[in-house]
């Protein structure tokens, strides 16, 4: 296997190992980047889900809303319901029967800013966001 | 005179014959591995997280006729692929269409005008990581958000390995074929 793999290697040239050196930097900065943030500057306490369904924003719910032992919601879709529960410590979606990969349940629970659920059948996106409660994600003075 | 003009114009319908040939077994085949590729589990719970099989067909395509040929094979698989799956002018057809052209521009592009400086493994990469890219701007658009880009590190990433498999499966499937070198 390895030996293998150092073939393929030798036979790479400069712009393979460009490619492959680029992706590697910057796959590897992109999921490291929200940890850091976190260490950085801290999750956010007052984490809000969105859930957005058929290209508009249908609800809002702040964490903090929600009661000790969560809370379901159902979203209509195309293809049929999800359900989306949300508890202290994250969200996650079930999807409906008609889902043929069902990727959105895959992704399981999510408990950081910025993690996103996404149904691509059902036009659903799930995700998690810091905002207050204008709405907004910051003010500039 | 008259007789070389003849074995000329033979040639060329030959020609023509032999590119028919070839873009209608590449455009089959890679309908049938793209049906292939539909029946395995998805490799990661990231959406469009894909192996890319047919991808090997346009790489092979854009190697043995060139640009146009490979459009040819390319649009082939993708609007017949779909027909015969019942996807037509549904959303994973807007998904191969966008991922696939955008793929198939930038394999293009790397294929002839930097040929010295990349291999197939190399092309098959950028092809991977384009397609990722294409797919990707394609649900943001119809699912009205951005948060999907939230999955591009790991599609990033995830390209390499499925980029270098299909990659080598270019190379020995053209190794294959009688009379060609890579």
């Amino acid at each position: 296997m390895f030996r293998k793999l150092l073939e393929v290697w030798k036979k790479t040239r400069r712009g393979d190992r460009i490619i492959i050196g680029l992706a590697l930097i910057l796959g590897l900065a992109g999921i490291l980047y929200p940890f850091l943030w976190d260490w950085l500057v801290g999750t956010p306490d007052n984490l809000q889900v969105i859930i957005h369904s058929l290209g508009a924003e249908k609800q809002i719910v702040p964490m903090g809303s929600v009661p000790p032992e969560g809370r379901e919601l159902q979203v209509e879709g195309p293809i049929g319901d999800h359900l989306v529960q949300i508890e202290q410590e994250g969200v996650r979606v079930i999807a409906p029967e008609a889902d043929p990969l069902k990727i959105c349940e895959k992704t399981g629970w999510i408990r950081r800013p910025g993690a996103t659920i996404v149904c691509v059948p059902n036009q659903l996106a799930v995700w998690l966001e810091g905002r207050d409660e204008h709405g907004l994600d910051g003010i500039s003075e | 005179m008259q007789g070389s003009k003849n074995s000329a114009a033979t040639f060329s319908y030959q020609e023509g014959i032999r590119r028919l040939v070839l873009v209608g077994l590449l455009a089959a085949m890679g309908i049938i591995l793209h049906f292939i590729e539909s029946l395995l589990p998805a490799i990661a719970p990231v959406p469009g997280a894909r192996l890319g099989l047919a991808n090997i067909i346009t790489l092979m395509a854009l190697i043995l006729l060139g640009m146009k040929g490979g459009g040819q094979v390319l649009f082939l698989r993708i609007f017949l692929g779909s027909l015969l799956g019942g996807t037509f002018m549904t959303l994973p057809f807007y998904l191969s269409l966008t991922g696939g052209v955008l793929a198939f521009f930038s394999m293009s592009l790397a294929l002839f005008l930097g040929r010295d400086s990349f291999s197939l493994v190399g092309i098959s990469i950028l092809g991977a990581l384009t397609h990722n890219l294409g797919q990707l701007i394609a649900v943001a658009f119809i699912i009205g958000s951005m948060g999907v880009f939230y999955y591009l590190p790991y599609l990033v990433l995830l390209a390499i390995p499925t980029g270098i498999l299909v990659g080598m499966g270019a190379r020995y499937s053209l190794q294959a074929l009688p009379g060609r070198r890579t």
